[in-house]
């Protein structure tokens, strides 16, 4: 373990020494002063629900660019420059190398979309705008979440990618198939096929709902319309919408599974690819 | 117990046989030279004693601990000069070794090591900016970071003026003299003859000799060439000497016959050119260290 916490401080404190991610952290934190302000500039018509939710989502997609380009090198990119013969000639195991990357990259990632919201919080407050507490640390909470989702994917990523070249193409894929909501272009693209190569008419069978339900920035707003329901508009961009009905996979429970699973299988798939490789 | 056991150890990758069958014992306290042109196998036997490559069959032990199974209690007891190495993420020296000691679980002074490998006054630099000199140097001393027991170093030489390949082969019988067992590849001779005890000599993923450094002289001792000046060669000399005993090869280079033989054939191949003919020089020397690793490695041409 403590060689697993070496490896994350490590990858903790390269960021720090990497000047190119001062302009990134100063982005975030022109955001959140942004954010802040803006709602400050209206105390009364502000309700306390307002920063967090511009807060989550201006993380939902300033966190995750931020998360997959600062993540999908990572472990490839150390694979390239010689890094990680180094490492694994000293006794570091695969294992601490990619779970400690995984977690040295969350922290500096978190540490970045909590202080932003934070920040916008505390400004607005400060002007005079309500701020619901709750909200907020919601806001954070969640927020964490979906970058470990995100981290997860990318690292994953680059731990199982082989060059530099493959993962940079993986990372594009990424911004398509989550933020740019590709995803949800599955099920309607394998219908057309089974359809005869004709659009289908009629509602969406199961499956195809159930796997918009799990994309992971739905699976994180399921899980928030359990807890704190007005957040949930925060994420209208990024996911497609609640189903009627509320069915088993549109519950908060079933969201929490599913985003446990977003951030433990991506990382875990590209361990296991880069377990077995040779180097 | 030996440091390093190999046994029928082979490697392919895809169509590529890198080692074939490479059975090697490397005693502890040693100091092993790991000799052989460029792709013979040596990185990848490295490789394979690291865990960064598994082998397609076979197996080796470091200190009787399996090199898959056993790979991080290998690696703590072990230091390594990697071949292609990078330096970590933007550290200076000083951390790279802190790090190595930190990863070693030791204690140690990551300067006085600086020191050893000569970088000291660089310490404070980061290590992306040395030269390949000093990074070679500095993977050195995170190597002996932790006083390891086994030292593994490939192509330690590569990228060294004359002034730090003589501190790494001070360093090499520093190490030996406290017992550490060194293991070390290189394709030039010198470096390996200078500090090591013995040699096992790689050529196209098969061990093609291994010998004392002693052992090895004796061997190419026995053979020689000698070469000999005439005014012209004369019709039938080559084939009379080709015939003789102890001749393995004939060549005319000018006017000079060129003949590989055994020592003790030389005085028969003298007397048949001055039956001949003009005979206007003659010098004779022994097979060197080289002429053996060339003539093991196949690489007369």
């Amino acid at each position: 373990m403590d060689r697993l916490l070496q490896i994350a401080r490590k990858d903790f404190t390269d960021a720090i020494r990497d000047r190119q991610l001062y302009a990134l952290g100063a982005l975030f934190l022109l955001v959140g002063l942004g954010i802040g302000y803006l709602a400050g500039s209206n105390p009364d018509t502000a309700r306390g629900v307002d920063v967090p939710r511009i807060g989550l989502g201006a993380m939902a997609f300033l966190g995750s660019v931020a998360a997959i380009s600062m993540s999908y090198n990572q472990i490839v990119g150390k694979r390239a420059s010689g890094e990680l013969r180094v490492l694994l000639s000293l006794p570091f195991s695969r294992t601490e190398v990619v779970y400690g990357t995984f977690l040295g990259r969350l922290v500096l990632v978190v540490a970045m979309t909590t202080t932003s919201i934070a920040i916008a919080g505390v400004l607005a407050a400060a002007l005079g705008a309500p701020v619901s507490a709750s909200a907020l640390l919601a806001a954070v909470v969640f927020a964490a979440g979906l970058m470990a989702v995100f981290v997860s994917l990318s690292i994953g990523l680059s731990a199982g990618s082989v060059n530099t070249t493959r993962a940079a193409a993986g990372a594009f894929g990424l911004f398509i198939v989550f933020l740019f909501r590709l995803w949800e272009g599955v099920p309607v693209a394998v219908r057309y096929v089974l359809n005869g190569f004709s659009f289908p008419s009629g509602p969406s069978p199961t499956w195809a709902m159930v796997w918009r339900q799990i994309q992971p920035i739905a699976a994180v707003r399921n899980v928030i319309a359990g807890v704190e329901p007005d957040l949930t508009v925060a994420l209208v961009a990024y996911a497609p919408g609640l189903p009627d009905g509320e069915p088993y996979y549109a519950e908060p429970w079933f969201g929490a599974i599913i985003v446990i699973a977003w951030i433990v299988l991506p990382v875990t798939l590209g361990y296991l690819k880069l377990r077995t490789a040779d180097l | 117990m030996a440091a390093i056991e190999i046994s029928d150890l082979s490697k392919q990758f895809g169509s590529v046989t890198a080692l074939q069958n490479l059975d090697l014992t490397v005693e502890e306290g040693e100091v092993f030279g790991f000799l052989g042109p460029n792709g013979a196998g040596k990185s990848t036997t490295i490789d394979i004693l690291l865990n960064h490559v598994r082998p397609t069959a076979g197996s080796a032990r470091v200190f009787g601990m399996d090199v898959q199974d056993e790979s991080i209690p290998v690696r703590e007891r072990t230091g390594v000069l990697p071949e292609g190495y990078g330096p970590l993420g933007r550290m200076t020296g000083h951390k790279h070794v802190e790090f190595a000691l930190q990863a070693k679980r030791a204690d140690g002074d990551p300067q006085a090591i600086l020191d050893r490998v000569g970088i000291a006054g660089a310490a404070d630099r980061r290590v992306e900016d040395y030269s390949k000199g000093m990074k070679q140097r500095l993977m050195l001393g995170m190597a002996l970071a932790g006083d390891p027991d086994l030292l593994v170093l490939d192509e330690p030489t590569t990228g060294l003026d004359p002034n730090g390949a003589r501190r790494m082969r001070q360093i090499v019988q520093a190490e030996a003299e406290r017992d550490t067992t060194v293991f070390f590849s290189s394709h030039i001779l010198e470096q390996v003859e200078a500090v090591c005890d013995r040699v096992g000599i790689l050529n196209q993923g098969h061990l093609v000799a291994v010998d004392t450094i002693d052992g090895l002289r004796e061997t190419a001792g026995a053979t020689g060439q000698i070469r000999v000046a005439m005014a012209s060669i004369p019709d039938g000399l080559i084939e009379t000497v080709q015939d003789r005993d102890g001749v393995t090869s004939v060549a005319v280079e000018g006017t000079t016959l060129v003949v590989g033989c055994e020592n003790a054939a030389k005085g028969a191949v003298v007397s048949d050119c001055y039956g001949a003919g003009i005979v206007e020089d003659v010098e004779t020397s022994e097979a060197s260290l080289e002429d053996l690793f060339v003539s093991y490695t196949g690489g007369e041409n």
